[in-house]
């Protein structure tokens, strides 16, 4: 682990591992083509998959993937490695998905139920196999998520769905650690009781079972 | 915690701490894992909590890598440059507005007089009648005036000029054309065959009837062209600034007096041109833009972009409120299976996306005279939204009042926040905490209703009635305990009971939440009892309870206020804080 600068924002020291994408973003300001086209491919599939998640699929996705990336290339001179690359992109992601919504929400704020997780336009998950009860989850789940507001949402998807660690969640939205437990502490309550009032019945999902190891802590 | 019946909740704490602990959402610690296996409604959670991720997550894969876009031109654009708004204008728009509309509506009022050389004579300046009166129980979606007056036959040579009220210009083979007030149109021609006319300035609006191949239909300014055919698109021009064309059916073709096409525009695109575009070289791109892309590439002597700028609204006066038709959403744009009023919303919400509010606003209310449309809480929800980002906040209000009508639960859940949100904006504290108390009658444990008891709570302090704030933000501790301002209720209600010198009732009241899995009411428990403890003079409790902060919460959120406590043990006296705490003398009941 390389201990290196500290946020602007808050003062915490940023402890960040090395990764190559040092290395790619340097090649990409030299206009090194190969490099750019190998950290689009890597890169943007989470990139969108993030913005699904935070904003569902009625947005135009490729829009707001556009407006990261140019955002990304506007700010390859201003990036120093002080945080992994992904989590740069999860910060610009963010901001765009954030001020998007912002406007969005400025017309139909959530009169509409959120209404851009449209089950009918979002495929199941292959294992679903279209069952009513994971079509009636993710309805659910769709209501919940739209229920969050925009820095809870931010934080629990960027947290449970993508996976990042508080730290890294922290980085990337240049928030106090505090503040990201908090939040998420708050949207998993929020998420959970929405399948709890469902009444969803977890036996008819298929769901991996145990309790997902029991090495850690 | 313990809930109200009526939502099943796990009533074992130790889900709880995995919520407020937990670093991984699919992993639990050996302690919480064993306990999870005995524990039949935290299994349910716990496997229902990460079904739910696992669907959603495999729900929103994207299922293939998008296509690579070029270096360079993603250099390009991010080399473009960005306008950044700042917020003061979000809040002072509305005030301003209002003003400049009024400011506005005088100066259209008086008219600039004829401009030399012109026959007063020629000039068709007639006095409408009154619009037809309001049928009786209609609603009145926003005050837009009835339909204009209509100015028939027409002919060449005719001047037309709208006084204080907009007229309307119309025959069965040419189709109609309404001019907003002080709207001013010379009649080049008027024929089915060829139709010209001159907008000298002002705003209008045609309804081009479907013409013969050959013919024409065209509205000239001194600084564009538009031909039409067989479409329904407006014209807004002021002389020597810029002339503004909006699609709202068919296609509209757009060009400079040369010839050189601009755009060609479908419905709810929108095109700007600005004085000295000629040939349409690189230099003319600043003086005409895009509200979306065109349907037809742009010729290539204009730069290529994915997205043009949006143009900017103008500085000086909106354009005044549009007499308008009963509009119907375009044909080819409505399918028999789909609902019209979402056909309907879609289109508003593209032209609010895109910044037509008056447009958006026009079109809701056109579909709104139709006394029989459905879904109507939900239209004038919308139109209300219209207005407010048109800077129209009267008109606004009134249309969220409608939509709440009788039965405030047709409309949708945000419109009440709404409305009480307008009315905190502009100081009337009484009507928003009216709002407030009949959201939560309408929507009793809704999303909003952390907010409306912390409203209403802030409106009761700032009045002076403490009994009825502390009231407040106890019913929200207890009714909506995991609203976002459910933690701050809570140091409330102990800082109050603390202020009033019932130290033993605030010390309880903050003990109930000592070790909390929800951090924020963790640090409001313990710094609320350092302040208790301070104003006893227990020194060493507070610096038993600083301690306890310090390790729990190294990063929280209420440490400058644990950092003051700190301080005023180091004070000299140790007895009061110093200045930034606040602590009022203890008195009695």
């Amino acid at each position: 682990m390389i201990e290196s600068g500290r946020s602007p924002a808050t003062g915490r020291l940023r402890v960040v591992p090395q990764d190559d994408g040092r290395d790619l973003v340097r090649r990409c300001r030299d206009g090194d083509r190969d490099a750019w086209a190998t950290l689009y491919r890597t890169y943007a599939p989470t990139v969108l998959r993030f913005l699904r998640r935070m904003l569902g699929s009625q947005v135009d996705e490729e829009d707001l993937l556009q407006q990261v990336f140019v955002e990304f290339v506007s700010s390859l001179e201003r990036f120093r490695g002080d945080a992994r690359l992904s989590t740069w992109l999860y910060s610009i992601a963010s901001h765009v998905a954030v001020e998007h919504q912002r406007r969005e929400v400025r017309w139909r704020r959530k009169r509409l139920a959120f209404a851009a997780f449209a089950v009918a336009t979002v495929p199941l998950a292959p294992d679903a196999g279209g069952s009513a009860e994971a079509r009636a989850m993710l309805r659910t789940l769709e209501s919940a998520v739209g229920r969050l507001d925009l820095d809870h949402r931010t934080v629990w998807v960027l947290r449970d769905l993508e996976g990042l660690g508080t730290d890294e969640v922290a980085s990337a939205l240049d928030i106090p650690a505090g503040t990201v437990r908090s939040r998420l502490f708050h949207a998993r309550r929020l998420v959970l009781e929405a399948l709890q009032a469902a009444g969803i019945d977890p036996d008819s999902l298929p769901t991996r079972s145990g309790t997902g190891g029991n090495h850690e802590s | 915690m313990n809930r109200e019946a009526g939502i099943p909740t796990s009533s074992c704490r130790m889900l709880d701490e995995w919520l407020g602990h937990a670093e991984r959402a699919d992993v639990l610690p050996p302690y919480l894992a064993d306990h999870v296996q005995e524990c039949d409604s935290c299994w349910r959670s716990w496997q229902v909590y990460r079904g739910g991720l696992d669907l959603l997550g495999a729900a929103t894969q994207p299922s293939s890598v998008p296509r690579v876009p070029d270096l360079d031109a993603m250099r390009r654009l991010a080399s473009r440059p960005r306008r950044t708004v700042p917020r003061w204008p979000l809040v002072a728009a509305p005030i301003a507005a209002s003003l400049l509309v009024a400011l506005a509506w005088m100066e259209i009022q008086d008219g600039p007089g004829d401009p030399p050389g012109s026959d007063p004579g020629n000039v068709a300046t007639l006095v409408p009648p009154p619009g037809p009166p309001v049928p009786p129980g209609s609603p009145d979606p926003g005050r837009l005036p009835a339909d204009p007056p209509v100015v028939a036959p027409v002919e060449a040579g005719q001047r037309l000029q709208a006084p204080g009220v907009g007229i309307q210009v119309a025959d069965g083979k040419v189709g109609s054309v309404v001019l907003d007030p002080g709207a001013r149109v010379q009649v080049e021609s008027w024929s089915d065959a060829d139709t010209r006319l001159v907008l000298e300035s002002g705003r209008i609006e045609a309804d081009v009837l479907p013409r013969p191949p050959g013919s024409t239909f065209e509205v000239r300014t001194d600084l564009a062209r538009v031909r039409v055919v067989g479409t329904r698109f407006v014209v807004d021009h002021r002389p020597g600034d810029f002339t503004r064309v909006t699609g709202i059916a068919g296609r509209v073709a757009v060009s400079t007096l040369d010839g050189f096409e601009i755009a060609r525009l479908t419905a709810g695109q929108t095109v700007r041109v600005g004085p000295g575009v000629s040939t349409g070289t690189r230099d003319d791109a600043s003086r005409v833009s895009l509200s979306d892309d065109p349907v037809t590439p742009l010729p290539s002597a204009l730069p290529v972009a994915a997205r043009p700028a949006r143009p900017a609204r103008p500085s000086t006066v909106p354009a005044p409120q549009v007499p308008v038709p009963q509009q119907e959403p375009p044909p080819s744009e409505t399918s028999p299976s789909a609902p019209i009023s979402e056909t309907v919303l879609a289109q508003a919400r593209a032209l609010l996306r895109d910044g037509h509010d008056l447009q958006a606003a026009a079109l809701l209310a056109g579909t709104l005279r139709d006394a029989s449309f459905p879904d109507r809480p939900r239209l004038l929800a919308a139109l209300g939204d219209a207005w407010r980002l048109a800077g129209r906040p009267s008109e606004a209000r009134q249309a969220y009042e409608s939509a709440l009508g009788d039965r405030p639960r047709e409309a949708p859940e945000g419109v009440i926040p709404d409305l009480a949100a307008m009315h905190e904006s502009v100081g009337a504290l009484e009507e928003a905490a009216r709002s407030w108390r009949a959201y939560l009658v309408a929507w009793p444990g809704g999303a909003y209703s952390g907010r409306a008891l912390w409203s209403l709570a802030d409106l009761a302090e700032r009045s002076g009635r403490h009994d009825e704030a502390i009231s407040l933000w106890r019913r929200l501790v207890a009714e909506s305990p995991y609203a976002v301002e459910a933690p701050a209720a809570f140091a409330k209600v102990g800082r109050a009971l603390a202020d009033r010198g019932q130290l033993e009732q605030a010390e309880a009241w903050f003990a109930a939440r000592d070790g909390d899995c929800d951090p924020a009411f963790d640090e409001a428990s313990l710094v609320g009892r350092m302040r208790t403890r301070l104003l006893r003079g227990d020194r060493n409790g507070v610096a038993s309870l600083l301690s306890i902060y310090r390790q729990r919460h190294p990063d929280g959120l209420r440490r400058d206020e644990a950092d003051r406590f700190r301080e005023a043990l180091g004070a000299t006296t140790g007895t009061f804080p110093p200045h930034g705490v606040n602590v009022r003398t203890p008195t009695t009941d």
